[in-house]
């Protein structure tokens, strides 16, 4: 079976949305400048467009102007894949060490 | 987002909607705005450079976004993308263009240069004075307290705080996360020769892990430091360390006798550290129970909790400070506000305005820059129809064109951000030499750096589509036939061409009515300020304070029988015409204290400024007497409660009564052993004692002798110039006791020089240099489009004396239409200087924004060079001999 690797930045996202759901800022914001606000919002658009991530509009208080902002979460596909990948580094960590 | 809401990114929004298809713009590009627009709404309260920093860091985030999506995604509209090879071949092709005309470009890239360079300049002063002005974390989370008295019209207010008051608002306001104390103090070291005074600053021991500032060398202060039975110790400024001690690092660790107590120095700040604009400082511990610090002053600093804004700490402060105030009835006024203001608004205050100001005239000067080259540009298009015609029937597309030409305007434009951050580089080393002292924080530092380079390479991006644009756009817009059958003779793109050039000479005109008019108000401004009849003579008068050792000289007698034999020895000096004692620098203050007139009742308190003066003091600065007398040695020597008062005291609170003879108390005199009741023996002419702007305000001279409270400085007549005699009088000084200092020497005509106008004259200067600048540059403007028009016309104009105009006809057409965009951009002019001029009105003095004759002055002058430049391309027009110029192709 083939191993899907998630990138760097989208193992990042996905660590940080294990608990709950964030918006894009928040996430850069959590994640010590390890994400960039110049990239993260491309990132999730594509980890969208692979099922890793969905997303939710936030709910707008009345009188709010300006856009809604995006609530973003991780799919259980995308926590597979990032189970997956953590089992499959494991694993060869193991047996580099042995 | 509806059409109406003005949130940050709408604009943005369009233009991504523009280019994108809705694929990547809903799950990319409107959640980075939401987020953007989200985090601006939080920050609007905060500070001017916390907001600045919270957006550019968001929208430098958003264009990132925006960029990969153009990279990745498809866009929903193709634009025209070159590879990489067709922009190289582009710069290439427009190298060699503009190589071939040298002098055409080298006269493009000087006037961008001018323009870029000047921007580059203040843009430089903008970014280190208000962006990055002291070194240190959360600086834009740093907050100090202003009490404003209401009933001053001046601006500013108090911001020092007496130890138990300022241990209060420390106890009592929550919203501040950590506070820190500095004062000032004088600090005398005894030296072999004499004694030193160095200017000295108390600190709280937490004041460098609160900017999170270490020691250059050396460590800085402990909490230990400050508590009592410590090892006494301080730390001593970069700077004075380098200027007194060459940057020795031995002297750390040495112990030197500062007020006569053995003090271990221990470490060095660094370099950008200047609080309090001290030499040394020593650690000290806030407590209300020690009765020389309960009298102290204090700055409060504070960084406010995370979240809190200003308004909301200014809420809080405010009713704790109404609450403080009830305790310490005498150091509060009838009425007062409290402001929060962050610690660059307290440093920089009112210079803000002025930057921005420099900074509104750099981008008119800017643009006048592009719109003179704009319109070299359309004036060579005539030059390369032929050119464009040929590409365009040879199958160039026009975009293809546009990219050519904007190609060459952005080489232009890289060549003068070039040379403009020489100018600039060169320029600032000029502007900061001239800022005065104290206008801006001395731990600032002005430079040409990362930033300003940005800034600059974007100001010639901005500046190449700015002056690129309409020229290309008109250019590659031109007929295919036309040109190649007729060259250039009076074709209608040519008169389209000339109908931009006139647009944009009308609002280069426009531009430079608004600088000129600028420049002319302060030129009037300045001049009415240095016309400013002070009261008395401030020439050759050297003015320097006096530091004397602690505990000696406690009674009044006393310190006036030191002060009387400094003044008679100083007198005996070669080249001192007449010297006296004071309390405080003449023009700028005195010691402010309440009065009241037995007899006369008042609703409003009744304020003025005391001098506490030797006899000599009228004579030595040329006071005029009005009434009366003046003091006289017997009311020294009797230390008489004589006092001598001003015109504006006499009128304001006598009224039409005589004050000679009458009493008035002076409640800052009632300290113990001095009595505060003073009979007015003379009146003297006013004189400016608030600076040169300000109206005089009620001040009273009384002897020096009647009471040893306040510091004393000297005044110095001399024959020759002041500051040569400093150190003559400090030997003086140090033959009646080498345990007494003099500082801070400096010459009345200096200090007016540097506190009065220094500041006028550098925004004068700066805006004149401008001013001048855009003027040439238009003149040249108007001169290239007549001369333009008149090539292009030679053939109309040859046919129009061939049937029998006559020379002075064809001048008065050339002139006419010359002048024809100059007078709509005058008319536009006046009219934007009218709006515009009232953001200068806080640096003007006796001249209205408005002021009509500067306003038709200025006209004249722009009319007049505006005729001269129309001038000679219309003699040559009307010396045309009508059989060349019906040659002329």
């Amino acid at each position: 079976m083939e191993i899907r690797k998630p990138s760097v930045k989208e193992t990042e996202i996905l660590e940080a949305l294990r608990e709950r759901e964030m918006f894009g800022l928040e996430l850069v914001e959590a994640s010590s400048g390890r994400l960039k606000r110049g990239t993260v919002y491309v990132t999730l658009g594509r980890m969208e467009e692979k099922g890793y991530v969905e997303s939710r509009l936030e709910e707008r208080r009345p009188g709010a102007i300006g856009l809604p902002r995006r609530l973003y979460r991780a799919t259980a596909f995308g926590m597979r894949v990032l189970g997956a990948w953590n089992t499959f580094r494991e694993t060869l960590a193991l047996e580099g060490a042995r | 987002v509806s059409g109406r809401e003005r949130t940050p990114g709408t604009t943005l929004r369009r233009l991504a909607e523009a280019v994108l298809s809705r694929r990547v713009l809903d799950p990319v590009l409107l959640p980075a705005l939401a987020d953007l627009q989200h985090e601006h709404a939080l920050v609007a309260d905060a500070s001017l450079a916390r907001r600045a920093r919270v957006l550019v860091r968001g929208y430098a985030g958003f264009w990132i976004a925006l960029a990969q999506c153009l990279a990745t995604w498809p866009p929903a509209v193709q634009l025209p993308t070159p590879g990489r090879g067709s922009m190289r071949q582009d710069l290439a092709y427009g190298l060699r263009v503009l190589g071939r005309q040298k002098a055409w470009s080298a006269l493009a890239v000087l006037t961008l240069a001018l323009g870029i360079g000047a921007a580059t300049t203040i843009f430089s002063v903008i970014q280190n004075v208000l962006f990055d002005p002291f070194p240190g974390h959360d600086v834009e989370r740093t907050v100090a307290i202003l009490i404003q008295d209401t009933k001053q019209a001046r601006p500013g207010g108090r911001t020092v705080f007496q130890t138990p008051e300022f241990l209060d608002y420390q106890a009592q306001v929550t919203s501040f996360e950590e506070v820190v104390a500095g004062g000032n103090e004088d600090v005398l070291y005894a030296t072999d020769e004499g004694t030193e005074q160095w200017s000295g600053g108390l600190l709280s021991t937490n004041n460098f892990s609160f900017y999170g500032v270490p020691a250059a060398l050396g460590r800085t202060f402990a909490a230990d430091d400050a508590r009592p039975g410590a090892p006494p110790v301080f730390l001593m400024n970069h700077r004075f360390w380098t200027a007194r001690f060459g940057a020795d690092p031995g002297v750390v660790g040495r112990s030197f006798a500062l007020n006569g107590v053995p003090t271990t120095l221990i470490g060095v700040t660094p370099p950008r550290w200047a609080r309090l604009a001290a030499d040394v400082y020593r650690p000290v511990a806030l407590d209300r129970s020690d009765p020389d610090l309960a009298k102290r002053y204090f700055i409060l600093q504070a960084r406010l909790k995370p979240g809190v804004t200003l308004k909301q700490a200014e809420a809080e402060v405010d009713v704790v400070a109404r609450r403080i105030a009830k305790d310490y009835k005498q150091l509060y006024p009838d009425s007062f506000a409290v402001k929060v203001v962050s610690l660059v608004d307290q440093v920089i205050g009112p210079f803000r305005g002025t930057l921005y100001t420099l900074g509104a005239a750099v981008g008119l000067l800017l643009l006048i820059a592009c719109g003179n080259v704009a319109n070299m540009l359309l004036t060579r298009a005539t030059a390369r129809e032929r050119e464009m015609a040929v590409r365009s029937s040879l199958g160039a597309s026009r975009a293809r064109l546009v990219r050519q030409l904007l190609a060459e305007s952005l080489l232009l434009a890289l060549a003068g951000a070039l040379a403009g951050c020489l100018f600039a580089y060169f320029g600032l080393r000029l502007l900061v030499s001239s800022i005065p002292v104290g206008l801006i924080p001395r731990q600032t530092v002005i430079d040409v750096d990362v930033p300003v380079l940005a800034f600059s390479l974007v100001a010639a991006c901005a500046t190449a589509v700015l002056s690129g644009l309409a020229p290309a756009l008109q250019t590659a817009r031109g007929s295919l036939v036309e040109p190649l059958k007729d060259a250039g003779r009076g074709n209608s793109a040519g008169a389209r061409r000339q109908r931009l050039a006139g647009g944009l000479v009308a609002a280069e005109v426009a531009l430079s009515i608004v600088l000129l008019a600028g420049a002319g108000l302060l030129v009037r401004s300045f001049v009415n300020l240095r016309s400013v009849d002070l009261g008395f003579d401030h020439e050759r008068v050297l003015f320097t304070r006096l530091s004397l050792p602690r505990g000696q000289y406690a009674a009044g007698p006393d310190k006036a029988r030191f002060l009387d034999e400094v003044v008679r020895r100083i007198e005996a000096t070669p080249g001192v015409v007449s010297a006296a004692t004071t309390s405080s620098m003449p023009i700028f203050g005195g010691v402010q204290s309440q009065v009241d007139v037995p007899g006369r009742t008042h609703v409003e308190r009744w304020d003025a400024l005391v001098h506490i003066a030797s006899e000599h003091y009228p004579r030595t600065l040329g006071l005029r007497l009005r009434h009366g007398r003046l003091i006289e040695e017997s009311d020294v020597a009797a230390a008489r409660q004589a006092g001598v008062v001003n015109q504006t005291l006499a009128l304001r609170y006598f009224g039409e009564e005589s004050p000679i003879g009458r009493t008035i108390e002076l409640k800052a005199l009632a300290t113990p052993g001095s009595n505060p009741m003073f009979e007015v023996v003379g009146v003297v002419a006013d004189s400016h004692n608030r600076g040169v702007q300000e109206p005089p305000w009620p001040e009273v001279f009384v002897p020096h002798s009647t009471t040893a409270a306040f510091g004393r400085s000297l005044v110095v007549r001399t024959s020759g110039p002041p500051e040569a005699l400093a150190s003559a009088i400090k030997q003086a000084l140090w033959q009646v006791d080498r345990g007494a200092a003099v500082t801070q020497a400096i010459s009345l005509t200096n200090a007016l020089r540097d506190y009065s106008y220094a500041e006028p004259r550098l925004v004068l200067g700066i805006l004149g240099v401008f001013a001048a600048i855009g003027f040439v540059l238009v003149a040249l403007g108007v001169f290239s489009v007549v001369a333009y028009g008149v090539a292009r016309r030679t053939h109309e104009i040859g046919i129009r004396m061939a049937l029998g105009a006559e020379s002075p006809a064809v001048l008065s057409l050339v002139l006419r239409s010359g002048l024809r965009p100059v007078a709509a951009g005058v008319a536009i002019g006046i009219a934007a200087s009218l709006m515009l001029s009232r953001a200068l009105a806080s640096h003007l003095f006796g001249v209205a924004p408005h002021d009509p004759v500067t306003l038709a002055a200025v006209v004249a002058v722009v009319m007049l060079a505006a005729a001269a430049a129309c001038y000679f391309p219309a003699r040559r027009a009307a010396g045309v001999d009508p059989l060349v110029a019906l040659r002329h192709e």
